[in-house]
């Protein structure tokens, strides 16, 4: 401390004083300092800035607030290691699991925190804060060393000969263009031919309506009036194999149904089927509002009226849910009185 | 005297130099100057939850198997036992229940992936409000456009394997928004799912698309993107002497890597703390996928979200032409409207070259308010987004303030035109308020807010200098320029003399206030104290 500066006062942001170091930089001591001296400048290419002073005390109370947090983090690891071996996960108790999370959420943070902290205060408190200047060298090289780039690829491509050997580079260009074509061909069994996928449902005329959830077949009288179930053919019911034929079975009450021409018959006994499918996106109709008959799919809230074919009265769709035609049987059986007359789900470029 | 560390370390660094002649390499490199500044900070989080996501989801690959095959549960959650269910629903049950750490794993995962995606995009509005993308850093802003398209795709991928109900619901739209695209469009979707939705083939590739492919293609990405700001140094502020032709700041070592280091640990202790303590996407509540089920108010995770509200905004308008479907309520705002977003996002430096002509190297950052057009375009796009984002839950948003559902979609529908607009012009005027108050500070002083009667009789306000420091910022921008500086002590405009205020009677306003102390211990814990060399000997404010 040869310097006549008073204490250094430790003052917070920017009004902290910046000034000359006051002791010498610690001598990277060295083997052979003979030698070291000799060597360049480690910072030949960097200048210091700025440094400020740091003082002894707080260095001291610095050093203390480091090593807590690693032996905070120390204890943390351990804690999750501990709690991993005396606590049995089980979800038959979800209270228990989530106690078991918060503590080896609090553990595994405070071994990460606290690791992660002392590291910053340890450069924050305990290293010099020194600032250095380094020049920016222009992004592009000198003239020369660009032209000599230039030349070397010019060079390199006139001794190929692509401006002077035509049929060489034409024929080099089609290989390479069909080169990819393999890859593309390959990939064509990814997946399977269109052919009426998308088109066609389970439903096939005379298929009884089951219940989608208990795959009772459903009678006249199974619904209230305004209720409604979602149904499956009977035998079809996985709904991963037909994802476009779940169908709603709505009952409406007598003389609400105004079916839309051509479809006079395609009711039965005042209950109308509709896909379930939207036709926007493909999600299933979840809301049926029994007093407006109201369908709505909860993705993006399109909404079908019942009573008029399920056409579009809000939202993105921009069709109808198709209609299936249904009938009753001898028993009292609800069945369909044929498949769907168009493709049900969202629309595809082949649709037409 | 040397220490046998000091010794072994000499020892290990010959070692390696006379093999790869590295000492020149780390010479350099360990000295290069790196700027300080909080917001150089965000893209480091993204880096940091990157490497999080890469360490928690090679331990969720080891319990999670990616099938479609039907099992029945019979793990120890009571609820679903019994259930049919894929395998893939099943094993995030069993991960969940039955693995120790594996609920804290798979909730950490998921919340560093919206940590991952959340960092990159106020990343990229760092990166764009200060024009940091311009000559010769554009390669590196089309880069990283990349990276947070792959982001996004990747967060989709990952919250959809587990196959439950709600992100089952998100693949549905998916093969929709596929089947909507023109001429290939069916057959696209036919390959990626292997045929009509669901399909058994889904969940296997797009687990590969996760783990492998779109996570290479991260990776490599990250490290170009490294490699390029590493070569091209970093951007900073306007500050004391600094140029366009230097850096000031800490070297790398051993400030730089040991503060860098102990963020990368921050950022992995924040994560485990909010798996801990914040339970994300309970799966076991949503149930197994079933194409025949959904459920109200279903909401992706949030960078979804714009998309789910371009879906519910648009009107339902569908094409028959020549026999052919094109759907545009579900190809605009699934393909067409994202397409232009992020292709317009991608082109930001060159479109702005094409309007400006600018064609010269810029390593200092503009602020904000001195680029009033780029900030109020940037607002708009914001506006734009935020628009689409709160769309994606008008029927939440319905429920919650008891509005008409299809009345906050028709408003939505007329704010997504009106808003950004507007938030353009608002934006416009606010920027160049602040250069205006800008110029006024820096050619006349901070406000006393004394009034100070002369002997003439006049009436005037006396101003305080601005210190030193301060004032390369100011300089930078228009307001530098616009009129020469009035010397402290000289004549105003209006004639009057100005004289002096007494050094430590007024607090500076724009230094003092409790906010902007506490502002600055933040920022402080981080970086190094924003000082000169030429900050006055203050004896410090009470």
């Amino acid at each position: 401390m040869t310097d006549e500066q008073p204490p250094p006062v430790r003052r917070p942001g920017p009004l902290r004083r910046i000034g000359r170091r006051a002791e010498p930089a610690a001598p990277m001591p060295a083997p052979n300092r003979a030698a070291e001296a000799q060597t360049p400048d480690p910072l030949a290419h960097v200048t210091v800035y700025s440094r400020t002073d740091d003082d002894p005390i707080e260095a001291k109370r610095g050093e203390r607030i480091v090593a807590a947090l690693f032996l905070l983090s120390a204890i943390g690891s351990l804690g999750f290691c501990a709690i991993w071996f005396f606590t049995s996960v089980s979800g038959a108790n979800l209270a228990h699991l989530r106690r078991v999370n918060f503590l080896m959420g609090a553990a595994l943070g405070a071994a990460l925190c606290g690791t992660g902290a002392a590291f910053i205060v340890w450069a924050k408190r305990l290293m010099p804060h020194v600032k250095y200047v380094q020049e920016r060298e222009p992004m592009h090289s000198t003239p020369e060393d660009e032209l000599a780039a230039e030349k070397v690829v010019l060079d390199g491509a006139t001794s190929m000969g692509i401006a002077r050997r035509p049929l060489v580079l034409r024929s080099a260009g089609l290989a390479l263009g069909v080169l990819g074509l393999p890859a593309i061909v390959a990939l064509r069994d990814m997946g399977p031919a269109l052919k009426d996928t998308l088109r066609t449902t389970a439903w096939t005329a005379g298929d009884r309506m089951v219940d989608i959830n208990t795959g009772r077949p459903i009678m006249l009288g199974d619904l209230e009036m305004g209720g409604y179930v979602t149904v499956m053919p009977e035998g079809s019911t996985d709904t991963n194999a037909n994802a476009l034929t779940p169908t709603l079975l709505i009952r409406l009450r007598p003389g609400e149904n105004r079916p839309l021409p051509g479809r006079e018959s395609w009711a039965a006994a005042d209950h109308v089927a509709y896909s379930k499918i939207c036709t926007h996106a493909g999600c299933p109709i979840g809301l049926y509002e029994e007093q407006t008959h109201h369908m709505l799919c909860p993705c993006h809230q399109s909404t079908f009226l019942a009573t008029e074919g399920a056409k579009v009265i809000f939202g993105p769709a921009a069709r109808s849910l198709p209609q299936l035609p249904i009938m009753l049987d001898a028993a009292g059986y609800f069945r369909a009185q044929s498949p769907f007359h168009e493709p049900c789900g969202p629309s595809f470029w082949e649709r037409g | 005297m040397t220490s046998p560390a000091e010794t072994a370390t000499r020892k290990t660094l010959r070692v390696v130099d006379d093999r790869f002649g590295s000492a020149n390499f780390l010479r350099r490199n360990l000295n290069k100057v790196f700027p300080d500044h909080w917001s150089f900070m965000l893209g480091e989080i993204a880096l940091y939850s990157f490497v999080i996501l890469l360490l928690t989801g090679t331990y969720l690959s080891l319990f999670f198997r990616a099938s479609s095959q039907e099992v029945f549960y019979n793990g120890s959650y009571a609820p679903l036992r019994g259930l049919k269910m894929s395998e893939a629903y099943a094993s995030t049950l069993h991960i969940s229940f039955d693995v120790r750490a594996g609920l804290i794993i798979r909730q950490i995962h998921h919340w560093a992936a919206l940590i991952f995606v959340s960092a990159i995009f106020v990343h990229l509005m760092r990166v764009y409000f200060t024009g940091a993308y311009r000559k010769p850093r554009e390669i590196n802003w089309l880069i990283g456009v990349g990276l947070l398209t792959l982001a996004i795709l990747e967060g989709f991928a990952g919250y959809s394997l587990p196959d439950d109900l709600l992100s089952g619901t998100g693949i549905r739209i998916a093969y929709s928004v596929l089947e909507s695209i023109p001429l290939v469009g069916t057959w696209l979707a036919f390959f990626v799912f292997g045929g009509a939705f669901p399909g058994q083939d889904f969940i296997p590739r797009l687990y590969i698309a996760h783990i492998l492919l779109v996570p290479g293609l991260l990776l490599a990405l990250i490290t170009a993107h490294m490699m390029i700001l590493w070569h091209q140094k970093h951007t900073d502020f306007a500050g004391p002497d600094k140029t366009e032709h230097n850096v000031i700041g800490s070297t790398i070592w051993p400030g730089f890597a040991w503060k860098t280091q102990g963020f990368l640990f921050l950022v992995f202790g924040v994560s485990a703390l909010l798996g801990g303590f914040a339970q994300i996407n309970p799966i076991w509540l949503y149930g197994p996928y079933n194409p025949a089920v959904v459920s109200a108010g279903s909401q992706p995770d949030w960078y979804i979200g714009f998309l789910e509200g371009s879906l519910r905004l648009m009107p339902n308008i569908e094409w028959n032409l020549f026999g052919h479907t094109i759907d545009l309520n579900v190809l605009f705002p699934g393909i067409i409207l994202p397409g232009i977003m992020f292709t317009l996002l991608g082109l930001i430096p060159w479109l702005e070259r094409w309007k400006t002509k600018d064609h010269a190297y810029h390593n200092v950052l503009d602020r904000p308010r001195n680029k009033a057009n780029r900030t109020a375009a940037g607002v708009l796009a914001i506006v734009f987004y935020l628009v689409l984002l709160v769309g994606g839950g008008n029927d939440v948003l319905a429920k919650t303030f008891d509005w008409s559902l299809q009345g906050t979609t028709w408003a939505l529908r007329v704010l997504i035109i009106v808003l950004p607009l507007l938030s353009f012009y608002v934006t416009k005027r606010i920027c160049l308020g602040l250069q205006h108050s800008d110029a006024d500070l820096l050619h006349h002083g901070i406000e006393s807010g004394i009034i100070v009667r002369l002997p003439s009789g006049a009436f005037i306000e006396p101003t305080k200098p601005l210190p030193a420091h301060r004032r390369p910022l100011l300089e930078s921008g228009p307001a530098g320029h616009a009129e020469p500086a009035i010397p402290y002590g000289h004549a105003a405009p209006n004639g009057h003399a100005q004289p002096a205020v007494g050094t430590g009677a007024q607090a500076d306003p724009a230094d003092g206030g409790a906010l902007s102390a506490a502002g600055r211990a933040i920022k402080d814990f981080f970086t190094e104290p924003a000082s000169g060399p030429e900050s006055p000997e203050d004896p410090g404010q009470p």
